[in-house]
């Protein structure tokens, strides 16, 4: 019982600081880790939210590194 | 290709795909649920709304898993795969609807949240009867939600195609929960043989065209292997119909030799495997001069497999020659975007 409660409480932190980065991410930050963002769409940028949502020390990590892995395979 | 990111690149194909998919899912949970008023009479209102969900999500998801190895096997069904990846939002978000619907129906009304409630709900993992088929099913919907929320080019290109596509194979991983989830879930409560005989059916059926389509590559990637020179004979030029392509399997390299130009007299060889998401670019066909992927529309010169500008894809390119009638290429590859003569056909040789 205890437990689930601080998985959840974990959860919820977690999520609430993705939505937070992720407002800040897709209408800023964005294209410093893909300069093909830019000129984008909002229904673009509203439809990869959730993955940022889920996904922010990744996007954040990138912000860090000042560009993402694109291109990194070839 | 490599612009400015679009919400969805909408096209006549995409949207009535998606109005098929709709209608499909709506019918569906219809059809479930008025059946399932005379088949589970016990059943409350709620609980058919919830199994109609979860058997539209699980019937998709079967639709989604069956395509892959069809399309590799016929390029018949083609068109099911272009645009599968919406059909993978919509498994996720009736899923997840489903999802809801149960967390609702069994957790919620207490002192506790619904999810505190679900978490700390007593399990007995060495126990069938008391297994806690929830989590399995919690876990299959988070795999999904990933899935679809990763599902835009913007991440398929910034996570690299090959950590996509390892993250996109979760989807096996999700589909064996789903199955343990019914199977120790509504199987326990539904002991008809007929629900088993299902479940077993659907795995089957799976399972059976992932081994045929394999073995279908196996097979075609030997008889490569057993040709293998420094040309090898790819078929007589009658068999390749003008502005399409056959694609042979030589070592590691899936080449995809079209014929093009006026009257189909040209014949260059590019790789088969489109930069975009890995798609079998040598069943596309050539529209507009240009080597065109059948996934999403992706497009190459055939001369020097580059996308024409603004967009920057290359591939690479093959030296292609056609002797006494019969096409031949060489499976050492050249740089991507290297420019090859494309082979002549002379007029003599002039055939479909």
């Amino acid at each position: 019982m205890e437990a689930a409660l601080w998985i959840v409480r974990g959860a919820a932190v977690y999520a609430i600081i993705g939505v937070f980065f992720s407002v800040w991410f897709v209408t800023r930050g964005i294209g410093r880790v893909d300069p093909a963002t830019t000129g984008s769409t909002w229904g673009f940028r509203a439809m990869i939210t959730p993955a940022c949502c889920a996904l922010w020390p990744l996007a954040f990590f990138w912000l860090l590194r000042g560009r993402s892995w694109k291109g990194s395979e070839s | 290709m490599s612009v400015a990111y679009k919400a969805v690149n909408w096209n006549r194909h995409k949207l009535v795909y998606d109005a098929l998919l709709l209608v499909g899912i709506i019918f569906s949970i219809g059809a479930f649920y008025t059946a399932g008023r005379v088949v589970f009479s016990g059943a409350t209102d709620e609980t058919l709304i919830m199994r109609a969900l979860a058997f539209t999500a699980f019937l998709l998801l079967h639709i989604i898993l069956c395509v892959g190895p069809l399309c590799r096997m016929s390029p018949r069904f083609l068109p099911l795969l272009y645009n599968r990846r919406h059909m993978g939002v919509a498994v996720f978000l009736v899923g997840l609807v489903h999802a809801v619907f149960a967390l609702l129906q069994y957790s919620a009304g207490g002192v506790l949240n619904p999810l505190v409630a679900l978490l700390a709900r007593g399990t007995d993992i060495t126990s069938i009867a008391q297994f806690p088929f929830e989590f399995l099913g919690l876990a299959a919907i988070m795999i999904l939600f990933l899935m679809a929320a990763t599902s835009h080019d913007f991440w398929l290109a910034n996570l690299t195609p090959r950590l996509w596509k390892r993250l996109h194979m979760l989807v096996y991983v999700a589909y064996a929960l789903i199955v343990a989830h019914v199977a120790i879930g509504f199987l326990q409560d539904e002991r008809r043989p007929v629900y088993l005989f299902l479940l077993l059916a659907g795995v089957g059926v799976i399972a059976g065209l992932h081994v045929a389509a394999g073995f279908m590559q196996w097979r075609r990637d030997a008889r490569s292997r057993r040709d293998d020179k420094s040309f090898v004979d790819v078929c007589p030029v009658s068999e390749i119909i003008p502005d399409r392509a056959r694609v042979v399997f030589v070592g590691e390299e899936s080449i995809a030799i079209f014929r093009h130009g006026v009257g189909g007299k040209l014949f260059s060889a590019i790789s088969s495997v489109c930069a975009h998401q890995g798609g079998p670019l040598g069943e596309g066909k050539i529209i507009d001069g240009c080597a065109t992927c059948p996934w999403h529309g992706y497009q190459y010169r055939p001369e020097d497999a580059q996308s024409p500008p603004p967009y920057t894809e290359r591939l690479k390119t093959y030296d292609v020659r056609i002797e006494e009638g019969i096409v031949r290429v060489n499976p050492k590859p050249h740089a991507p975007g290297t420019r090859v003569e494309p082979a002549q056909l002379a007029s003599l040789e002039t055939n479909v």
